[in-house]
């Protein structure tokens, strides 16, 4: 807690961008006329160098249904966490039911009605529906508990939402769909007020989603308020009464569903001015260094990609859209199941993370702490990982050449930090990205895949790896890389494909780049 | 819960099946849990009867544990011997757990054995399942542990036996030790009290002193368990505080072994084994050649006192089960085993016969 | 503020790296500790006799410990290796008490046997995609069968004066050769995970899987390379003690070690997650257990005395080695 406190008095980093003037910033007029449920008033959340929520005041209506949309960091989790009190706000309040709060405990948000419906849905695996409706909530009196009652209530509700599923069935018998609307039932048992949904069609069928928008037009009958978050744009025309943009941690606006159409609402979810400098890069060459034809695989199909030597090769794409698990399949970390990868004209068949390191490409992985960086190992240890064989004699480590080789590294990419041999923990997260990065570049790679190259990473650093990646190039190697940040993407690429589904939606040029253009692809329209 | 007990049932059968289905050429096998499994394994081909009489009794035997060489031949022999009297016979592995045993006794009484023995872990435990049986008309012989009920009872008591040890080292040390001054041989006692039978054991054993004139009891060495490794170890560290003491007393064999293995490796400090003495109670085939080689001098573990050998155990049983199902032997029966003596005059007929030719009178 | 908030966490660092040195050391400390309690407390104790009793005690076992913490470390846990152990030792002495084989011939065969039941464990860790504890509870039922099916329930002894030397004998009539032995595979095996980049591959196989097979390391492999050389030094621990016995058999040849082995490992800090530990602290922890059990006889504590100082000891040692933890 004091921690928080304490982050929250930094300097916001990125504050005073965007578009603060269609921010209308407190209850709009003509609010009266509809009872409200639910009401942030000017909330603010930092995190260190970002600010995820930037003075937001938002009303929810009863019985409407309200969709949250942005772009990926435009703060939909932080604004939902935040009313389901998995987080604090640094400042502004909650309103519920006319009373004030600073912020939520989860407890008391479940008290006052607030369901959240999450994306990976937490529940107990191995334990029947009925037990998972009913979770937590006191159903009988005495000690034990009335299963048949439970049964009975818990067939009455699933049958609302036409689920036949029996109430004695295990959660993890269940398809995603059922185990959604088990969820949804779970917050009817509870007489939820406001039932959050978070990408609830994410991993559903069509058919399956019918049926889910039938559920959501039942709650709303019932006067419950929906808060549905979703990045596929045209179902929202379907169901919701009004769509709240966001971007980039501020309010963008809030519109009736009737006043607006799918491009209008890219264009608010993007429309923000380009500000941060990027390094000018010269032209890359011509000779293709890596092609795809029908590449499949790890749930992508049909992605035909080239890639030429020296260039910055971006991938855009909404979460999920599936642009890490392609790094991962053109690395070989996925098995592939279609298509044919070429590596400078030569057909490659990765099996292994090892048979992609050894022809040439290095992976800068997307998650730095989990997948990147061994946290608890020294930093020279970190760098020399992936290519500790050469490093050796025979099989004895040398440790002086990989002590050099560290220092090298250390000069080269200008890692802040005392000693070699202190551990990868005890860094910021630019400097261990800039020691992923090393361990990456140890391997003499030919190709460098970036996955989201600045996440979580304060500008300082960020403009100093940007300048390493263009210098990468000019050495003649080429980057793949994927980023969530659309000025990064703007900024530092020559060409964009574009993800949307695990399909590939398009290939823009630089003279093609605009944030329009690529959220309408990337969203599918 | 119904639909759990049924998938356990099928599930046991299937292991039943699978492990029936083996070819049971090999004699050696391993602890199995289903009485099923046991089945007529360690047949003998000139002993087997032709397959397929319905009509035969049966008799089944919850034993104590198979691991160790004296339990697996104890009810291995049981099985030939029941075999040759045109039986069919089988037994179980106990596992030294009494919830185990009235598992297994539960599945012979659903098999409808005509005998059930039972080497109980925990008497106490046995009383309900034992009464089942009985209510069934099937003879139960409670062997060696005494239950609250049974048909016939066979004893080998266990403070009997340790007597009969502490006997046959007296009568060692009073003869190698004569002109010794009394009571001042040193004695150590080797002891594991983690089980029932060897704190009753050990305590006959701790008296050594008023069996024989010359010994002076020294020390009490507790082991945390009866392997031989321990035994081994708990030598050693002996031999630095008490350099001094001539003969190991134990109620286990396996520490018995240890013992020797540390006197007679290539680190003894002792080489002359002729006034040194390791004696201990239920010695296997390697206990009775290590007595063998004490002849010559090469090895100090001078005797071991056993409950009948086994032949002679499981022809003491096959009598008393084919008394009892023929009615011969009345209820309430109750039978004490023999105690073999094993020292350097009677091991070579002991490895020979299995028999020996001391008895308990030969002490008195 | 601007003050306080640099010099903090130089004074922090300061006393952590006491802290550190001093749970780095806890075992050493522990083992000294030991030591002179018993020596006060028993005049025999510190002898020549007994201290190198103590050595060749546990000089199998640090052997185990070597192939124990190797898996730890790889992030793996084998609870099998009691009964690994126990197959070749029964094998070896079986084969020698019969004079089947000569003493090397049985001696190969033995560990070769051995390797491959520690790379069936790896294996089928790998096929079976569940963590190596389950499958190891596992396979020790396989190999407790495979055990009492060589051996017949019997114990096997009579084994060659030759194989004997090997626990038994001592060069020049004063060093224990079993704990020569124990010593060379210990420094092979300090070399190997600490010198050679199969052994960097072992603790970033551990530490963090992922990371690793991303890095372009073959996990699998480590995986199943780990538990064969494990493998191999548990047959060496098995011929050590079968021939320090000059018997074996399939219920006590082995059994329990593994527990003993996990036990010197945590005291140790080897991380049960894997991807931590130090050898020699292993190697210490294995005879601060040994001196342990040998002091407790010599200054004649009961059975069930000793129990309860044995888990005295080891709490008193967690707390030594976890202090910088809670400090931090």
């Amino acid at each position: 807690m004091s921690n928080d406190s304490c982050r929250a008095e930094r300097p916001a980093a990125v504050r005073g961008k965007g578009d603060p003037r269609l921010a209308g910033g407190g209850p709009r007029g003509g609010e009266e006329a509809f009872p409200t449920e639910l009401e942030l008033k000017h909330i603010t959340k930092t995190y260190p160098g970002v600010v995820a929520l930037d003075d937001v005041s938002l009303s929810f209506r009863e019985g409407e249904v309200h969709a949250l949309v942005g772009e990926n960091g435009a703060g939909k989790s932080t604004l939902i966490k935040t009313i389901a009190g998995a987080i604090r706000p640094d400042s502004g309040e909650i309103c519920i039911d006319g009373k004030s709060y600073s912020h939520m405990t989860p407890a008391q948000s479940l008290e006052l009605g607030i369901s959240v419906v999450y994306q990976e849905m937490i529940q107990m695996e191995a334990m029947t529906v009925m037990d998972n409706i009913f979770m937590g909530m006191k159903d009988s009196k005495g000690p034990f508990v009335d299963d048949r009652a439970r049964y009975k209530r818990a067939q009455e509700l699933l049958g609302y939402f036409n689920c036949h599923v029996s109430p004695k069935t295990l959660i993890r018998d269940l398809s995603m769909a059922n185990r959604q609307i088990v969820e949804i039932a779970k917050a009817v048992a509870k007489n939820a007020k406001v039932v959050i949904m978070d990408e609830p069609t994410a991993s559903i069928t069509v058919e399956e989603q019918k049926n889910l928008f039938g559920v959501v037009r039942y709650l709303k009958e019932r006067g419950v308020t929906i808060i549905y978050i979703s990045h596929r744009l045209e179902e929202l025309f379907e169901i919701c009464d009004r769509i709240s943009v966001l971007r980039d941690g501020q309010y963008v606006t809030t519109v009736d569903i009737g006043e607006t159409d799918k491009h209008h609402l890219v264009s608010l979810m993007v429309g923000r001015e380009l500000s941060e400098k990027y390094p000018t890069k010269p032209p890359c060459g011509s000779e293709v260094v890596l092609k795809t034809e029908h590449l499949s695989g790890n749930g992508l199909e049909d992605i035909n990609i080239e890639l030429h030597q020296g260039e910055i090769l971006g991938f855009a794409g909404l979460v999920g859209a599936g642009r890490t698990e392609l790094m991962h399949l053109i690395y070989g970390a996925a098995h592939r199941t279609g298509g044919k990868v070429w590596l400078k004209g030569k057909e490659v068949h990765f099996h292994t993370p090892a048979d992609g390191l050894k022809a040439g490409i290095g992976l800068i992985p997307e998650d730095r702490k989990y997948q990147g960086c061994f946290l608890e190992k020294p930093l020279f240890w970190n760098i020399s990982i992936s290519n500790i064989d050469t490093l050796s004699h025979g099989t004895f480590v040398n440790h002086k050449a990989e002590m050099a080789q560290a220092e090298d590294y250390k000069q080269k990419m200008r890692i802040k930090a005392p000693t070699m041999t202190q551990l990868a923990l005890s860094l910021s997260g630019g400097n261990q990205q800039k020691v992923v990065i090393a361990k990456a570049m140890a391997s003499l790679p030919d190709i460098l895949i970036f996955d989201e190259p600045t996440r979580g990473i304060d500008v300082g650093a960020r403009q100093e790896i940007y300048q390493m990646m263009i210098e990468l190039t000019q050495q003649g190697k080429s980057i793949l890389m994927v980023s969530s940040d659309m000025e990064e993407l703007l900024g530092m690429s020559e060409r964009i494909v574009v993800l949307y589904e695990g399909h590939q939606t398009g290939v823009l040029q630089r003279d093609e780049f605009s944030q329009e253009r690529v959220m309408t692809l990337a969203s599918g329209l | 819960m119904k639909k759990i007990i049924a998938l356990l049932l099928a599930l046991m059968m299937c292991l039943g099946l699978a492990a029936c289905g083996q070819p049971s050429g090999d004699n050696s096998q391993t602890p199995a849990t289903d009485p099923g499994t046991d089945a007529t394994e360690p047949a003998d081909p000139d002993t087997s009867e032709p397959a397929g009489d319905g009509e035969k009794p049966s008799v089944g035997f919850v034993t104590f544990m198979t691991s160790g060489e004296f339990f697996q031949s104890l009810a291995d022999t049981y099985v030939t011997t029941m075999e040759a009297e045109g039986w069919d016979a089988y037994y179980v592995d106990g596992q030294t757990n009494p919830s185990v045993q009235m598992e297994a006794a539960e599945n012979y009484i659903s098999m409808g054995v005509d005998v059930l023995v039972i080497w109980s872990v925990s008497p106490e435990s046995m009383t309900t399942v034992i009464e089942q049986a009985m209510a069934q008309g099937i003879k139960v012989i409670a062997f060696v542990a005494q239950t609250e009920v049974y048909d016939a009872v066979m004893l080998s008591d266990d403070a009997v036996l340790a007597g009969n040890l502490a006997k046959l080292a007296a009568q060692w040390i009073d003869t190698t030790f004569a002109d010794a001054e009394d009571h001042s041989v040193p004695v150590a006692v080797y002891t594991c009290r983690a089980a029932n039978t060897g704190v009753i054991q050990g305590d006959v054993l701790l008296k050594i002193e008023e069996y024989s004139t010359k010994a002076k009891l020294v020390k009490e060495v507790e082991c945390a368990d009866e392997s031989a490794t321990t035994g081994q170890t708990t030598a050693e560290n002996l031999y630095v505080t008490n350099p001094e003491i001539k003969v190991f007393l134990t109620a286990h064999n396996g520490l018995a072994q240890g013992i020797n293995n540390y006197f007679t490796s290539m680190n003894s400090p002792v080489t002359d084994y002729s006034d040194m003495g390791i004696f201990c109670i239920n010695g296997d085939t390697a206990t009775a050649e290590a007595i063998q080689a004490s002849k010559d001098g090469a090895s100090p573990l001078r005797g071991t006192v056993l409950t009948g050998s086994v032949q002679d155990t499981a022809n003491e049983l096959r009598d008393v089960i084919i008394g009892l199902h023929d009615g011969t032997i009345k209820s309430g029966h109750v039978q004490n085993a023999t105690t073999l003596f094993v020292n350097a005059d009677t091991v070579d007929e002991y490895l020979e016969t299995g028999k020996t030719s001391l008895t308990a009178e030969d002490f008195e | 503020m601007e003050k306080l908030s640099v010099h903090k966490p130089e004074a922090a660092a300061g006393k952590r790296s006491f802290g550190k040195i001093f749970s780095d050391l806890s075992m050493p400390i522990l083992l000294v500790i030991l030591l002179i309690v018993f020596t006060i407390l028993s005049k025999n104790f510190f002898s020549p006799t007994n201290l190198v009793n103590i050595l060749m005690q546990n000089a199998h076992a640090a052997v185990c410990a070597c192939g124990i913490m190797m898996i730890m470390v790889s992030g793996g846990c084998d609870l099998s290796i009691g009964y690994q152990m126990s197959v070749s030792a029964v094998l070896v002495a079986k084969l020698l008490s019969e004079g089947t084989l000569g003493v090397v011939p049985a001696m190969i065969l033995a560990i070769v046997l051995c390797m491959a039941l520690g790379a069936f464990n790896g294996i089928m860790g790998i096929v079976l995609k569940s963590h190596t504890m389950i499958v190891t509870l596992a396979t020790m039922s396989i190999f407790q069968g495979i055990s009492y099916l060589i051996s017949g329930s019997r114990t096997y002894h009579g084994l060659p004066q030759s194989y004997m030397f090997l626990g038994q004998g001592r060069i020049f009539g004063v060093i224990p050769v079993n704990v020569v032995i124990m010593l060379v595979i210990v420094v092979i095996m300090a070399v190997i995970m600490g010198k050679t980049s199969i052994g960097r591959k072992i603790y970033a196989a551990g530490d963090n899987p992922e990371a690793a097979r991303l890095a372009g390391l073959n996990v699998k492999k480590i995986k199943i390379l780990v538990f064969t050389f494990a493998g191999l030094l548990v047959g060496i621990a098995a011929i050590l003690m079968s021939a320090r016995s000059g018997s074996a058999d399939s219920g006590t040849s082995g059994p329990g070690i593994e527990f003993d082995g996990i036990t010197a490992g945590v005291l140790a800090g080897v991380a049960l997650k894997g991807g931590e530990g130090t050898l020699w602290k292993v190697i210490v922890a294995v005879y601060v257990l040994g001196v342990l059990s040998n002091g407790m006889q010599i200054i004649g504590l009961g059975t069930y005395p000793q129990y309860i100082a044995k888990g005295l000891i080891m709490l008193l040692s967690l707390y030594m080695s976890n202090r910088n933890a809670q400090s931090a």
